[in-house]
């Protein structure tokens, strides 16, 4: 993490957590980034600044979950198994979405990549606690 | 609300009062100033800049082509003392000619409203370009913050005014709250320039502003809500103030009531207006899409102005497909587009979802 996203530090090792400010546009505007693995949960980001302003339609910012934690991924492109690096997948997506919430502010369209919602759904591990073991134990 | 900060910027800067004359503004205190030095028919202050830019153009809180512009002259305190005809009359000896770069000299054309100070008109190609309202004023003491006498012919008296005061006072409530308590008030003004008749007198600019400022100062207005909730909460906050009869508004700094001359047929019209923009915006408050929500914004405050420059939009669609095809993000997070070259970690290919 640190070699590439240096301003990321390590704040914690149970959960293994780093934070600390991007920028992701030319504008200069910075996101403070908290990022979490709690056991063999898949990554949890959150922008813990600027406060991020809810999209009138759902009450929450556009592709986040109920916590307001970043929703990056379709479970259908990537799953999370332990072993993926969180510097290569999950941190430069979340520097995407905060790219694209930049504009999404501004003109009230997402215009990154979104997964079509109609399509069926598939389980979401992120709060899938034993996967890990599981994994191992098999 | 969908906060469309895009929107709001790019019709903050289109409803600025063009440059030209921001910058003929800037320079007219001097202009006078120096007009004053060479004449001997007015007394000024030996002690203190004689001129200082006041109204909206000292404050930047005027929105559209202002034609006003208020400067202050500092005059000899001896002049307090005296009927306040006398400064007036002086005033406009001194001001008979002067000339503005460009302009010529201008035309003296006080009417009785200016009772506490004078209007010279400049010309240019035959038509009005522009006047400004030159007022006399001592100031007791060595702050020009604080209280300063200002000359009444009608009333033969003189009184109290505080505009640098309020101007400083603006200006930390301004940087207190993220610089939006000066951006809501020319929204404000806006929206009664779009909504009511030009030829309706009140509410005075000067009296939203005070209100706008009253909002912000009582703590009823958060710098941490988007342009848009703002806008719509203040809406909201000066409809709830408004009665049967006149709203009063208050002097930010003297505490005076400055409405006391809004008729009831006027103040009734602004209540009007009030409750048709906020009809607008209501069906868009907790839910709608882009498209509806910057419709209803368009109703508020114009299609003219209510709208992302085409270069600024097409420029961020080019820049969002870009990336797509492929985005690299360097060490400090910036995202770009793969192919620009920059060193970073390539991201790969994935879609954003969001339901639980």
């Amino acid at each position: 993490m640190q070699r590439r996203f240096p301003t990321l530090h390590l704040v914690g090792r149970s959960p293994l957590a780093w934070q600390g400010d991007i920028e992701p546009s030319e504008s200069g505007r910075a996101f403070t980034l908290h990022v979490e693995i709690r056991g063999g949960r898949a990554p949890r980001v959150l922008v813990l600044s600027p406060k991020l302003e809810n999209d009138p339609q759902t009450g929450r910012p556009p592709h986040t979950f109920g916590d307001r934690s970043l929703c990056l991924y379709h479970v259908s492109e990537f799953i999370w198994t332990g072993k993926e690096s969180v510097a290569s997948t999950i941190v430069p997506w979340a520097c995407e979405w905060c790219w694209y919430y930049e504009h999404w502010e501004e003109t009230g369209r997402w215009l990154g990549p979104e997964f079509e919602h109609t399509a069926p759904k598939r389980r979401d591990t992120r709060f899938d606690d034993d996967r890990a073991s599981r994994r191992s134990a098999a | 609300m969908l906060s469309l900060t895009g929107y709001f910027t790019n019709m903050l800067k289109l409803i600025r009062p063009p440059k030209a004359r921001r910058d003929l503004a800037d320079t007219l205190p001097d202009d006078v100033r120096d007009h004053l030095a060479k004449c001997d028919q007015l007394k000024t202050a030996v002690d203190a800049p004689v001129t200082r830019l006041a109204g909206s153009f000292g404050r930047h809180t005027g929105q559209g082509d202002i034609h006003d512009v208020d400067i202050l002259v500092f005059v000899d305190a001896s002049y307090a003392d005296q009927d306040p005809a006398v400064v007036l009359d002086d005033l406009a000896e001194a001001l008979r000619d002067l000339e503005v770069d460009g302009y010529g000299t201008g035309e003296i054309k006080t009417a009785r409203k200016n009772r506490r100070s004078h209007h010279v008109e400049f010309k240019k190609d035959g038509e009005a370009a522009f006047h400004i309202d030159v007022v006399p004023v001592v100031r007791p003491g060595d702050d020009p913050d604080a209280v300063l006498l200002i000359p009444d012919r009608e009333w033969v008296a003189w009184d109290d005014t505080q505009p640098l005061g309020y101007g400083t006072r603006l200006v930390e409530l301004n940087k207190a709250n993220e610089l939006k308590v000066k951006k809501t008030i020319k929204l404000m003004k806006r929206i009664r320039e779009r909504h009511l008749r030009t030829s309706l007198k009140r509410p005075k600019s000067y009296w939203l502003e005070s209100k706008v400022y009253e909002l912000w100062r009582d703590g009823r207005l958060s710098k941490d809500a988007s342009l848009a909730d703002l806008m719509y909460q203040l809406l909201n906050a000066i409809r709830s103030d408004c009665g049967q009869t006149r709203l009063a508004i208050y002097d930010p700094c003297l505490g005076r009531d400055l409405t006391e001359s809004w008729e009831q047929a006027e103040y009734d019209e602004f209540v009007e207006m009030l409750d048709k923009v906020i009809g607008y915006l209501e069906p868009i408050a907790y839910e709608a899409d882009a498209d509806t929500a910057v419709e209803a914004w368009r109703k508020v405050f114009g299609a003219d102005v209510f709208r992302l420059d085409s270069d600024v939009e097409q420029e961020t669609k080019k820049a969002a497909a870009a990336l797509a095809a492929g985005a690299t993000v360097a060490r400090s997070g910036l995202v770009v587009p793969a192919s620009s070259g920059v060193a970073g970690t390539t991201s790969p290919s994935h879609s954003f979802y969001g339901e639980d």
